[in-house]
């Protein structure tokens, strides 16, 4: 079996790495800087494709009746037929969900555990805050970094003298660690540092983090030994909601019913967690 | 008669601290105008100061330099402190085996503009051969909160970098 992922955000790279840790033969297709997917699949010959619908993927599809298709979003298409099994969405209404052509998974943030995983501690990269620049940036960054010692690493370039550029999965498990405190926004990492044993803030009411504020921020970095047992209570918890990518493609091929990878994913896990 | 001057020739020598300073062009940018108008004033100033420039690329000098220039392939065998000035300079000097002393003048925050990787970066900052230098205190604070490490604050080129060596 080949799995074909189309690259939508960084949601599709944790996925496919998870994918890859229970099947190598795993392609990740980025659309704006690779061929039609309709050359791939005549290359590839994917038994599984996970994509958002178009024209090009039905036409490619059209020629290989084995193929399955799982698709992205909720977007409606007229040639959506029996090879489309499952779509990947956010949470949904009640009400849409009735209303939809397939089944449907909705996809809840989740721990990156076949990246960011078996952090270090690197006293060279100590720091008190860490932001890892995903996607947005809280507003309140700018007013505290002259105040600590922060860094910020990721790919989504912040306009701030404490950016410190991109950096590996396996390095931001080894700074997740190595700093006091992870400064969460709108759940971009809380999960992975949940995982991983460190400390966040995050801006959402979370029932494992406390959250940002500037007191709980200078209280938090005086107070070792809270820190360290709400890491602690926070990895137990992630590990037992099972909130994860592994468990995450679990769920996908429980949806589709392939239990052979259904279990791959459950020894993936277990030698994992 | 001779040995006599063969001495003195030496204690000229010996005296002397050659000052290499690595650069990507000596153009027209402010960065190489205010390096060359302060190496002037240093050579100027403190006549045993030999400064010698390793330029990667040539370019036409805004201000006439006072101090030789001379290509980047022979910083290698540069006998004394030498001074990086970016990111890729660094990278050369610390391959360079014969330099005394190794510094990295950071007249801007690098990292804001080069595409380079937090490990890479990293590698080269914080490596424990390289001193770091930069033009005010305000980069200073900076600097030392983003990579842990002291920062030597160069603010008049002239009057500090004699102090320095």
């Amino acid at each position: 079996m080949s799995i074909l992922i189309e690259y939508t955000g960084p949601l599709t790279t944790k996925l496919a790495a998870a994918f890859m840790s229970v099947e190598p033969q795993t392609i990740v297709w980025n659309p704006a800087s690779h061929h039609s997917i309709y050359n791939l699949v005549d290359i590839h010959k994917p038994s599984l494709i996970i994509a958002r619908p178009n024209e090009h993927l039905f036409r490619a599809i059209d020629r290989y009746k084995d193929c399955k298709v799982i698709l992205w979003g909720l977007d409606r298409f007229p040639y959506i037929n029996e090879q489309c099994l499952l779509r990947l969405c956010n949470k949904l209404h009640p009400d849409i969900a009735e209303s939809l052509d397939v089944d449907y998974l909705e996809i809840e943030p989740m721990a990156n555990v076949c990246q960011i995983i078996n952090g270090k501690i690197k006293t060279k990269w100590q720091t008190d805050l860490l932001f890892i620049a995903n996607c947005e940036k809280p507003p309140y960054l700018n007013r505290i970094s002259p105040q600590y010692s922060l860094k910020i690493v990721g790919p989504y370039k912040i306009d701030n003298p404490c950016y410190l550029g991109r950096c590996s999965p396996q390095t931001e498990a080894d700074l997740i660690v190595t700093s006091k405190i992870t400064l969460d926004y709108n759940k971009n990492c809380l999960l992975d540092v949940a995982f991983n044993g460190g400390f966040a803030l995050t801006n959402l009411d979370d029932e494992i983090y406390p959250k940002y504020n500037d007191e709980n921020l200078s209280s938090f970095l005086k107070n070792k030994k809270e820190r360290h047992k709400i890491a602690k209570e926070a990895q137990q918890y992630i590990r037992d909601k099972r909130l994860t990518t592994l468990d995450c493609i679990k769920n996908i091929f429980d949806k589709i019913g392939d239990r052979e990878y259904k279990h791959k994913c459950e020894e993936v896990s277990n030698r994992i967690y | 008669m001779i040995e006599n001057t063969n001495i003195n020739v030496r204690r000229f020598l010996i005296e002397f601290i050659n000052v290499g300073v690595l650069v990507d062009k000596l153009g027209h940018d402010q960065k190489s105008i205010c390096l060359t108008k302060g190496l002037n004033k240093l050579v100027k100033d403190e006549p045993y100061f030999s400064v010698l420039v390793y330029y990667m690329e040539y370019d036409k000098q805004f201000v006439v330099p006072n101090f030789s220039l001379l290509h980047d392939n022979e910083a290698f065998g540069h006998d004394g402190p030498c001074i990086a000035t970016n990111f890729r300079s660094a990278r050369r000097l610390l391959n360079c085996v014969r330099p005394t002393r190794k510094f990295y003048f950071l007249w801007d925050l690098d990292w804001l503009y080069e595409s380079v990787d937090f490990e890479e970066y990293s590698k080269i900052i914080m490596n424990k051969e390289l001193e770091l230098l930069t033009r005010n205190t305000e980069y200073q604070g900076i600097i030392q909160r983003c990579w842990n490490k002291p920062v030597t604050s160069i603010e008049d080129i002239a009057s500090q970098f004699k102090n320095l060596f």
